[in-house]
């Protein structure tokens, strides 16, 4: 040991430190969510699709981005398990436990009888604010497959009437975009405020 | 007279319970929920008699038909339908023929299990009422009125 090293080995160190503090510093510089997003786990983004609203005009799921969404897929001919599912659904959404922006898609599987017009009515019945969306079977199909649904016309007892059985899922869609969970339409309305603070 | 009779018939009609006279055969708490198209019947078919009975029809003044239906659902952890893929429960409803009443017992029609399908005249809404006749194998007609309760 000499006094020319043992000077050395603190001003190295000394160097070694602050080369570290700048590179923390250019790190933190980096947002973390951008790094998340770069080299996190791929998100488990809901696929996104365009169909016609209520009103009549072309509504995009990704439009939601930045509200939770819960998406429903239903009839308005459907006189049990729709209503009974989407007045839950409303009854969820007006508590105070649930996130305040949270909003409800209601996808059609029976676009035949559920135009615009007669989404529009059907939903006033449980809240306006619920999106109602129709379209042709070839948008709709799609969607049905990417979201894991299915639809088949049931004759019923008379005429020309039908029912559609379908499936009864909620996708639970995060303020980010991606699908954070699934719920059922028979879930009870403890769970249904849950979903939707957990899932947000 | 006439208008006593008249006001009976009238609270008669108006009670939630409807029994027909000598009847073992009762319904309680009917309700609805408004609707525009297809409106729902629910209710608890009440049999205080020893045999047991069944509901086989319905009608109402202000439905084109009412429909005895019965809801089910499917489990269809990750199967495939009609070529697509499917996870998650599925839901239906099939028309039956008749609603079993047990002897001593009763039938609850609730969502997601038997309830009565109507098919609208024109739209219900909350406060409204929906006169309905229910036909039954043994007990035969009995009237009730429906209340439609609001969505909450």
């Amino acid at each position: 040991m000499n006094a020319t090293t043992a000077g050395a080995r603190p001003r190295r160190a000394r160097l070694a430190s602050w080369a570290l503090v700048l590179l923390l510093a250019a790190v933190a510089a980096i947002p973390l969510a951008a790094l998340w997003q770069a080299f996190g786990p791929k998100a488990n983004l809901a696929p996104d699709f365009t169909l016609t609203d209520q009103n009549g005009r072309p509504f995009t799921l990704s439009s939601l981005r930045g509200s939770p969404v819960v998406i429903f897929f239903g009839y308005t001919h459907c006189p049990d398990t729709c209503p009974t599912t989407l007045a839950k659904l409303a009854r969820a959404v007006r508590s105070p436990a649930a996130p305040h922006d949270v909003r409800v898609a209601f996808v059609s599987v029976d676009p035949a009888r559920d135009t615009p017009a007669v989404l529009k009515a059907y939903l006033q019945l449980f809240n306006p604010r619920f999106v109602g969306l129709t379209g042709s079977f070839q948008n709709l199909d799609p969607v049905y497959s990417e979201y894991h649904t299915w639809r088949q016309d049931v004759p019923v007892h008379h005429g020309a009437e039908y029912s559609v059985a379908h499936g009864a899922t909620l996708t639970f869609i995060g303020r980010g975009g991606a699908i954070r969970g699934y719920g059922t339409w028979d879930d009870d309305l403890t769970t249904m405020i849950h979903d939707m603070k957990e899932f947000q | 007279m006439k208008r006593s009779f008249a006001l009976l018939l009238a609270l008669g009609l108006g009670a939630t319970a409807a029994r027909a006279a000598g009847s073992a055969v009762s319904v309680s708490g009917a309700w609805s929920r408004p609707a525009s198209d297809t409106a729902v019947v629910y209710a608890t078919l009440h049999n205080s008699g020893s045999t047991p009975d069944r509901l086989i029809g319905a009608s109402s003044s202000v439905a084109t038909h009412v429909g005895l239906h019965q809801s089910y659902e499917m489990k269809m952890n990750g199967g495939s339908m009609s070529g697509m893929a499917m996870s998650g429960p599925m839901v239906g409803m099939k028309s039956v023929a008749s609603i079993p009443v047990p002897a001593g017992g009763m039938t609850t029609l609730k969502p997601g299990g038997y309830h009565l399908m109507v098919d609208l005249k024109h739209a219900v809404k909350a406060g409204d009422t929906i006169p309905l006749r229910l036909h039954f194998a043994n007990a035969g007609w009995i009237d009730t009125t429906v209340p439609v309760k609001p969505i909450q």
